[in-house]
């Protein structure tokens, strides 16, 4: 969760409670309607309201558009989990496949991609970061074979065919593996 | 006679006059007026009502075909999907390595088939590393290495590699044992291996192994591994001042005090650098081992280091994590072998142990062997059987009784020393 400290918890909550329509004034002027919960994942936005007493219903965000900032908000509604972020400490605690959130940002352009990462750098956001980064491309690479991960992430082979058949042959026997205790 | 390459050129410039003229060519546009004029003038009885060609279906199409840049703004503009490879090229390796770290230990082999820059990821971080239980290392006569996990042999790895090409196929896998087979460990093989093993191991066993090192080096290849059991199988020591004296010493103890089980096994008798301070030292180990086993060899170990050991056992504190419900008599016990100890003999032996003898019995004894027993039922401590062996081969003097040994041959003949165990 954004907020350390329980005093700030108890600050930003006091704060939430009082408005009921929280608006982003972005870059181009726009203003994007947001809802607590985005607020309560920002560092930057939580932060804020929890040091100010007095918060005011429009909140100016000059660095960040405005199509951004929608599609943040439609990435929030579209995840349903409204637990604290932990992020994964093993794959096995990575979300699966059928999570909505993993393949929302898989037909992202770049450009857009290279804007949200921006903007969640600058709201601070881990569990947006891990989804646009981290499971995005491990969804790509998780239970596929190597054509189908070099077709979805549009990625080239470099090796000669050669070394990719010595690579196979060096790595077909098949080793005793012990599962994770 | 014209002259052919003019005719050639004249041929080729008439071929270009009548070539299909392009689709589109850019035309004045026609003001309303003028084309209100000209329909006027030349209006057919169609039923669009166009008079210029220029206005037809056809033309249309022609001209967004023929200029691309009209045709792709009027194109439904379509996702443009995430060169990833981009993203790749952009990303650190740290931050490579950290999303990588969500996969699953199976897919780290397709990633690194995707590009080099994957592979290379892969293999220089520590993600990809198969949890194998056993691991097993040979060497060949040229010089070689195999890598083999024991349930594969003999169908063993195909690929033979030079020392320094293990290192990155073993930094893929995690063994909690590993076997040095026959291979020759001096100073650069403890390099490569000290990079390829960089983590913690439980077991290491050295099977036929050549030694070209130091006792202190040996202290410290295991310190780095920190394994809780040791073995050394039939090795030798090619460059010791004598074959028959092994480096192994106080030394490498003093370096690995998480030695829970060290055995020394040879078939000729070889003399190791061991002494009483190993054995003084296990009061102060926070558990005692559990095999300290000298088989086929001597050592600097007296009878009176022995009995302090035994001293130490019989004052410890049973292990925390052992279970109360289980009888301490069938409790795994402590295997504590010392070889042989010079300069005594099996009388002088029993009269050094007969005080701690309250605690144990002699299980068995013959002339160049004594197996003591101790159990401590009340402290729930697993039961230590003791072997000592003996050079001085004398007639068999002690023999105690067993309690609960019936299948232990023993002489009650004379039971002076004799004491029951409890």
């Amino acid at each position: 969760m954004a907020a350390t400290t329980s005093t700030d918890m108890s600050t930003l909550n006091t704060a939430l409670d009082k408005i009921s329509n929280i608006k982003l004034k972005c870059k181009d002027g726009k203003l994007v309607t947001i809802s607590k919960r985005i607020i309560r994942e920002s560092e930057v936005l939580s932060h804020n309201f929890s040091v100010v007493d007095e918060v005011e219903q429009t909140i100016p965000l000059p660095d960040i558009h405005s199509t951004v900032m929608k599609q943040i908000v439609a990435f929030y509604d579209l995840i349903e989990d409204d637990s604290e972020y932990v992020p994964p400490s093993k794959y096995t605690d990575r979300p699966t496949k059928d999570h909505p959130g993993v393949g929302f940002f898989s037909n992202f352009t770049v450009e857009e991609l290279q804007a949200l990462t921006h903007a969640c750098g600058y709201l601070d956001m881990p569990r947006l970061q891990d989804f646009i980064l981290c499971h995005m491309i491990v969804d790509i690479i998780q239970d596929r074979e190597i054509k189908e991960i070099r077709e979805r992430g549009m990625m080239k082979t470099d090796y000669t065919p050669e070394e990719e058949a010595e690579f196979v042959k060096r790595h077909e026997a098949p080793i005793e593996v012990v599962q994770p205790q | 006679m014209p002259n052919p390459i003019l005719a050639i050129r004249r041929k080729a410039s008439s071929f270009r006059e009548n070539r299909v003229k392009p689709l589109f060519v850019a035309r004045p546009r026609i003001m309303p007026e003028a084309k209100t004029t000209d329909s006027t003038a030349q209006k057919p009885k169609g039923k669009c009502g166009l008079v210029d060609p220029e206005y037809s279906l056809e033309n249309f199409l022609n001209r967004l075909r023929s200029t691309p840049s009209v045709f792709a703004s009027l194109r439904k503009p379509t996702v443009k999907r995430a060169r990833l490879e981009t993203c790749i090229d952009a990303l650190p390796d740290t931050c490579l390595e950290a999303i990588l770290g969500n996969l699953d230990q199976k897919d780290f082999l397709s990633a690194r088939l995707v590009c080099k820059k994957l592979n290379t990821v892969v293999q220089k971080s520590t993600l990809g590393r198969k949890s194998v239980s056993r691991l097993q290392l040979n060497e060949d006569s040229q010089g070689q290495l195999y890598r083999f996990t024991p349930l594969q042999a003999p169908h063993f790895d195909r690929y033979a590699l030079p020392p320094m090409g293990v290192i990155a196929p073993m930094r893929h896998l995690k063994a909690r044992m590993i076997t040095f087979d026959n291979i020759t460990i001096n100073m650069g093989m403890v390099e490569v291996f000290e990079q390829a093993v960089d983590y913690t191991l439980d077991e290491v066993v050295f099977d036929f192994c050549h030694f070209n090192l130091s006792d202190f080096e040996i202290g410290h290849l295991l310190r780095s591994w920190r394994p809780r059991s040791v073995s050394f199988i039939n090795c030798d020591w090619r460059d010791s001042d004598s074959s028959q004296t092994v480096a192994i010493s106080d030394s490498l103890f003093a370096l690995n005090t998480q030695l829970q089980s060290f055995v020394f096994s040879n078939i000729g008798c070889k003399k190791l650098l061991v002494s009483d301070r190993t054995l003084q030292r296990f009061d102060q180990l926070l558990h005692l081992p559990h095999s300290f086993q000298l088989a086929g060899c001597t050592s600097n170990i007296t009878l009176s280091g022995i009995s302090g050991a035994i001293n130490a056992y019989l004052e410890s504190c049973p292990r925390p994590n052992v279970s109360y419900h289980i009888p301490a008599s069938i409790l795994p016990p402590y295997l504590w072998e010392f070889g042989i100890i010079e300069n005594a003999n099996l009388q002088e032996a029993l009269q050094h142990f007969a005080p701690l003898l309250k605690h144990g019995y002699v299980a068995q004894s013959s002339s160049s062997n004594l197996e003591l027993r101790f159990t401590s039922a009340q402290r729930h401590l697993a039961p230590l059987y003791v072997t000592i062996g003996f050079r001085v081969t004398l007639p068999m003097a002690f023999v105690s009784p067993s309690v609960d040994g019936d299948d232990i041959p023993w002489d009650d003949s004379d039971g002076e020393n004799d004491t029951e165990s409890d």
